[in-house]
């Protein structure tokens, strides 16, 4: 597992992804489906970390040391991740990736393929806002350049006949991280629940000050209503 | 070349330093850059990012950017350099 090797580009990645596995309560048995996941699927690879860490008995552990937010503790998650590599990911998870771009797709796959995870990560080709998917999720995440979001949210959800939870990625509005992804409104929020019966939101969340986390996150909550309304 | 936010004391240090990286941004766009650099700028901007500067002065860069319609293009040479500096990444991991 070339852990080494992803290691400093997982200062963004890890507490951010680990805030979201907690706000969305995400258990290994759990399908989620993760739109957006270009050539390095950063985010799938924590999940996948994270369900690894539970099976090994260290997720406790990893926990204490990704609340605190200090450098040390920091470095010391990614010792504690750079240890699973010494053994194959033996966890099971059931994590899709979606993507329309070719090359990100053979990228990811192969560094999937490296990692040795590519029994719990399956990334798929298509277009979030008309894929048709062939099995169910109970979670679905969008990137933060992954766009039109609610045309995204509302193809996906179309086709699930249970509950969803939802997370958007994306950055808030009256700040300077709003240069680089584009923000997804409160506007917009509204626009979403108006326009998919079912949806409910549940949390915003922002990065706290001086966090290394760039990205914030909307989650939503969906049951389908009893007579299809999309 | 680098922007380090302990030298950013007003509104107009913050406005220079985000466009000195559009500059640079545009320059990756444009030319072959080797991916240490790539990723340099792109830590360089996030650290930016990360920073806790006062909301007017946010309000007020924001303003001067989309004055002169740079706010798109700043996001869009963002994106695909993050896309590019991604790929390098996932070609060293499979070595």
């Amino acid at each position: 597992m070339s852990f080494k090797k992803l290691r400093a580009h997982m200062d963004d990645y890890l507490p951010l992804a680990f805030g979201e596995a907690q706000a969305l309560g995400l258990k290994p048995t759990d399908r989620i489906l993760f739109v957006g996941s270009g050539s390095l699927p950063m985010t799938a690879i924590c999940f996948a970390l994270l369900f690894e860490c539970q099976f090994r008995g260290i997720y406790d552990k990893l926990e204490a040391f990704l609340i605190d937010p200090s450098a040390s503790q920091h470095q010391a998650a990614l010792d504690l991740l750079e240890s699973l590599a010494g053994s194959p990911i033996a966890s099971h998870s059931s994590i899709r990736c979606l993507d329309m771009n070719d090359a990100a797709i053979l990228n990811s796959r192969r560094v999937l393929a490296d990692l040795g995870l590519s029994n719990q990560i399956n990334v798929l080709n298509g277009d979030g806002s008309t894929v048709q998917l062939t099995e169910p999720i109970d979670v679905l995440c969008i990137a933060s350049m992954a766009n039109p979001k609610i045309e995204i949210v509302k193809n996906i959800l179309s086709q699930q006949s249970a509950g969803v939870r939802v997370l958007l990625r994306t950055v808030p509005l009256q700040d300077l991280r709003a240069l680089v992804y584009e923000p997804f409104t409160k506007a917009d929020s509204e626009l979403l629940l108006k326009q998919i019966p079912g949806v409910v939101h549940v949390e915003t969340r922002i990065p706290a000050p001086g966090s290394m986390v760039i990205n914030s996150f909307e989650r939503f909550d969906f049951s389908p209503p009893t007579k299809s309304s999309f | 070349m680098a922007h380090y936010n302990i030298n950013i004391r007003s509104v107009s240090d913050l406005y220079e330093a985000i466009l000195g990286f559009y500059t640079e941004l545009r320059q990756c766009d444009l030319a072959s850059i080797p991916p240490t650099m790539m990723e340099d700028i792109l830590t360089r901007i996030r650290t930016l990012l990360r920073g806790a500067f006062p909301p007017e002065w946010i309000r007020e860069v924001f303003k001067r950017l989309q004055e002169q319609s740079l706010v798109e293009d700043f996001r869009y040479l963002f994106q695909r350099l993050e896309s590019q500096v991604e790929v390098t990444l996932a070609q060293a991991v499979v070595g």
